[in-house]
């Protein structure tokens, strides 16, 4: 199936921006997505496979190690055995609503048990997630253990498999996706700020953009391959400044006066746990980042501070003042020049 | 007494006329949405149609399938379909006969190439119609099920029929988001269709057609525009309406889309997206538009129309019409049940609370006493020992042992939906209305560890309204009950009598639904919705017992200033748990409600 450009999304600034710092800095901690259906979400997500850089893998091993790492191996190539390196395309899972727990986790491989009595772990879906995303559409429908598991692995970055007599551990690291729509069942609170970021994703009511969505839609459906290869210049700029922004990430620097207000900004929402500010700052670096900035400036905290923190919000129920407002409402109060 | 009687029955006759113009209309949009599936597949995916007669229906389909050519299947897909039949999973007889794992494909991955229809979609679970939609966009199934991962290409056109006549079921939106057309038949009788005047040839032609067709800048423009004026958010509903007016004009053999053929692609896709509310007009309604006739070239009104602003107004007072036409067709037809009523007491929900929920895992234990058995796990679990078993004789292929057996785990709790009825007429009926919604809010915003619903329904006036249908949502709660209807007489009856009705739906999604009555239980308003004290009392004592003979928990506040013997009483006919509750009290209701009902 041709998948949609990322780079041909119009508009859905916060939410592409969200998923480039969460492919930047995985350590942000995942991203929900909530709002109207029919605004792109999935193709945003989906599209997001097709735009990172290629990751390169230990020939054979069913858990993507990377050839050059020293830590968080699995098993296998733990022991340092030579190994052949080879590229694979980022791995964006897309988690299907009927998934059953045993291909989540991983299980027995049950034809080789059968037939030739060998005790074998078969993957699953959170090994094929490992160094790159694990999408979920619709995740208020899926089965409450599951999302807890998958959060579970998700801040461990590791899976234990104790069952069927087997017992496994193996490295998975991922960024979590999730997308919603509010009306059809909010989200659990203790889920919600378990995600990094939270992405409100609206329709625009722009006429011209809208005009320009239904436009490039229709160019799309029309001869996938043509706009596919329309939009490769400008995906091919993209995934650049994605490698370089990985590579700078870690050395971007966060001066004492930026901390301050994002620990005062953060105090003011009342937004509990330190979740809030560790997610605030790694995702002002990680945005700072792809601006090809080497510092962060106030104006890169206050740009992420909605996205970082309106899920963090304690919930009064009488008070219908939507979350982003509330965000931006303590910004201006916090950065009184 | 003749004199009297002869221009009143012209004037019914006139009105006959016109329903029986806009059915002719109504059905040639049918059929047309059904030619414009045939012709651009994957781009419109398919439609719904709402009350619908079974023969219309079938014509539909079995019309939909010549279209398309090719021999294109049909598949029915139950509501009740579970996650293995919809998409698959291990086949476990053939699995046990060949003693390893053998797949077996799921109805969506049958359904490649061919039409999917969803019968009762009101019904359709929100799983369920969420894993459809899902292979609706990306056009595979992904299968990760039982040990197996697979895919398989899956290109249908969706025939989804809804029959949304009783409360409390609301379609479910994202499927309809993702389908083109969305169509009215109600009371559009079976009769009056005629034979398929589109051809094969015409068909093939309008094919050839298709990639020439021009979009100017202004169309899309208003086509947008009218979306936008119509409060339809989704941007899929103006692509699909693009779409839909290439075909139309492709079918009628030409390179230009027309502003006619604007709006009747406007009215196919907008229409029952449409979020703005309007006033359906009385009954007998304005004439209906000539019903469409897609050979024909409407080409009188093909000059070019420069202005979009001009076109935006024209699209949008289409849709109006089209909406308004709906309604009253709706009101028009007498309610037909076109279901069985489900009879009253708990057949199939007895069910033992060990099979009960949603599957959660599989434990070790005796299939015959803690449930059903997990064949699967059952399975991995003898596997490893093969070996170092003995074969049983008879030509087993696989040694399983008591120790092996697992069985499924469910969530025990089912998800408890409450039910407030309230009262709101009288000129108190904005306070408790407000106390209720207050409540809700409190209740579905503490329920942390929880998953429980919520549904209201207010009676006032003549009858009873289900103000919000069962919902986590507090978005939905604020959104539906910022405008609160109250006032007039009260119909104690026709609430209880709603509120049994919902219990029934409830329980047949296997919720468990708690009713939480507020009212001061003197009923004035007779079920038929006629005034008059006694009669009033007499039905709302026959439906409180039918309530209590569905065995469900309910709760009644007494909101009178004085609690009186009356509204005791018909709290116990109900077997409801009374509460007096002379002061408004949000905090105290929700308080009640989760310590009386739910825990």
């Amino acid at each position: 199936m041709a998948i949609f450009p990322f780079v041909a999304i119009v508009g859905q600034e916060s939410l592409k921006d969200a998923l480039l710092m969460s492919a930047i800095e995985p350590a942000i901690g995942g991203v929900l997505a909530l709002g109207d259906r029919g605004t792109g979400k999935s193709t945003a997500i989906r599209a997001l496979a097709a735009l990172l850089p290629e990751i390169e893998v230990v020939r054979g091993c069913p858990y993507r190690c990377a050839p050059a790492a020293k830590a968080g191996l699995c098993g296998v190539c733990e022991r340092g055995e030579k190994v052949v390196a080879e590229h694979m395309g980022a791995p964006v899972v897309d988690l299907p609503l009927g998934a059953t727990e045993d291909r989540v986790v991983g299980a027995l491989d049950l034809e080789r048990a059968l037939a030739k009595g060998e005790k074998r772990f078969e993957p699953g879906l959170l090994a094929r997630a490992h160094r790159g995303f694990l999408y979920i559409d619709e995740v208020n429908l899926l089965d409450d253990h599951l999302v807890d598991l998958l959060l579970d692995v998700a801040a461990s970055g590791e899976n234990v498999v104790e069952r069927e007599g087997l017992s496994i551990r193996h490295p998975a690291r991922f960024v979590l996706v999730g997308s919603g729509n509010p009306e059809e069942g909010d989200l659990r609170p203790q889920l919600l700020d378990r995600f990094g970021l939270c992405v409100d994703v609206r329709t625009s009511t722009n006429l011209a953009e809208r005009m320009e969505i239904v436009r490039r839609r229709d160019a799309f459906e029309q001869d996938s391959a043509a706009f596919i290869k329309d939009w490769s210049k400008k995906t091919a700029a993209l995934r650049k400044r994605v490698v370089e922004a990985r590579a700078r990430v870690q050395t971007v620097t966060l001066p004492d006066a930026v901390l301050a207000k994002a620990v005062e900004l953060c105090m003011t929402l009342g937004a509990d746990g330190l979740r809030g500010e560790l997610t605030l700052m790694r995702a002002a670096r990680a945005r700072a980042a792809l601006s090809g900035e080497t510092q962060v400036s106030m104006d890169t905290l206050k740009s992420v501070a909605p996205l970082a923190l309106r899920h963090r919000l304690r919930k009064d129920p009488l008070d219908d003042t939507d979350a982003g407002v509330r965000v931006e409402r303590a910004v201006s109060e916090v950065f009184v020049p | 007494m003749t004199l009297a009687a002869a221009p009143l029955s012209a004037e019914r006759q006139a009105g006959r006329d016109a329903f029986e113009r806009i059915d002719a209309a109504r059905w040639g949009q049918a059929d047309l949405a059904v030619a414009l599936l045939a012709l651009m597949p994957h781009r419109l995916k398919g439609a719904i149609f709402e009350g619908a007669s079974p023969e219309l229906a079938g014509l539909l389909q079995d019309r939909l399938a010549v279209r398309l050519g090719g021999g294109a299947h049909l598949h029915r897909m139950p509501v009740s379909i579970t996650d293995d039949r919809l998409v698959g999973g291990l086949d476990l007889a053939a699995t046990l006969a060949a003693g390893r794992p053998v797949a077996e494909t799921g109805l969506l991955t049958r359904a490649n190439g061919g039409v999917l229809i969803v019968p009762m979609a009101e019904r359709l679970p929100g799983r369920a119609a969420a894993q459809l939609a899902r292979v609706i966009d990306t056009g595979e199934v992904e299968t990760e099920r039982d040990g197996l991962s697979l895919r398989a290409e899956a290109r249908f056109v969706t025939l989804a029929f809804a029959d949304p006549d009783e409360p409390g079921e609301r379609l479910p939106a994202g499927l309809g988001d993702r389908l083109a057309f969305g169509l009215s038949l109600q009371g559009v009788s079976p009769a009056r269709p005629r034979g398929d005047v589109l051809t094969a040839e015409t068909l093939a032609a309008a094919r050839a057609k298709l990639p020439h067709v021009r979009v100017p800048d202004e169309l899309i423009e208003a086509l947008i525009d009218a979306a936008l004026r119509l409060g339809i958010r989704s941007m899929r509903a103006p692509s699909f309406c693009l779409a839909a007016a290439c075909g139309i004009a492709a079918l009628a053999g030409r390179d230009m889309i027309t502003d006619a053929d604007a709006t009747l692609a406007s009215e196919l896709v907008y229409a029952s997206r449409a979020q703005v509310q309007f006033e359906a007009p009385p009954p007998p309604p304005p004439p209906a538009p000539d019903p469409p006739d897609t050979n024909d070239d409407t080409n009188d009104s093909s000059k070019p129309q420069p202005d979009p602003d001009e076109l935006t107004e024209l699209l949008v007072e289409a849709v109006r019409v089209r909406v308004s036409l709906d309604m009253a067709a709706r009101r028009q037809t007498p309610r037909q049940r076109t279901r069985q009523e489900v009879p009253a007491g708990k057949s199939g929900d007895m069910v033992d609370s060990r099979r009960r929920g949603s599957r959660i895992g599989a434990r070790a234990g005796d299939p015959r006493r803690d449930g059903r058995l997990d064949l699967l796990s059952t399975l991995r679990t003898a596997a490893p020992w093969q070996r170092i078993r003995e074969m049983p004789a008879g030509g087993a292929v696989i040694s399983v042992r008591a120790t092996d057996f697992r069985v499924k785990r469910f969530r025990h709790r089912s998800e408890a939906v409450v039910i407030f009825v309230v009262d709101a007429s009288g000129s108190s009926a904005m306070n408790r209305l407000a106390e209720a919604k207050g409540a809700i809010e409190l209740l579905l915003s503490g329920c942390y560890s929880r998953r429980e619903s919520v549904a209201l329904i207010a009676f006032r006036k003549e009858g009873a309204d289900l103000l919000l249908s069962p919902t986590r949502s507090l978005t939905r709660v604020k959104r539906s009950l910022s405008r609160l209807p109250g006032g007039g007489g009260t119909p104690l009856a026709a609430g209880i009598a709603a509120a049994a009705q919902l219990v029934r739906i409830e329980r047949r999604k296997r919720k468990a639904p708690h009713v939480v009555f507020l009212s001061d239980g003197q009923g004035n308003i007779a079920l038929d919705g006629s005034p008059g004290r006694e009669r009033a009392r007499q039905d709302a004592r026959d439906m409180a017992r039918k309530l209590k003979a569905l065995q469900e928990p309910v709760l009644f506040f007494d909101i009178s200033r004085r609690p009186s013997a009356e509204a005791e009483l018909i709290s116990t006919e109900m077997g409801a748990i009374y509460r007096p509750l002379p002061v408004a009290d949000a905090a105290r209701v929700s308080r009640d409600v989760r310590s009386l009902l739910l825990d």
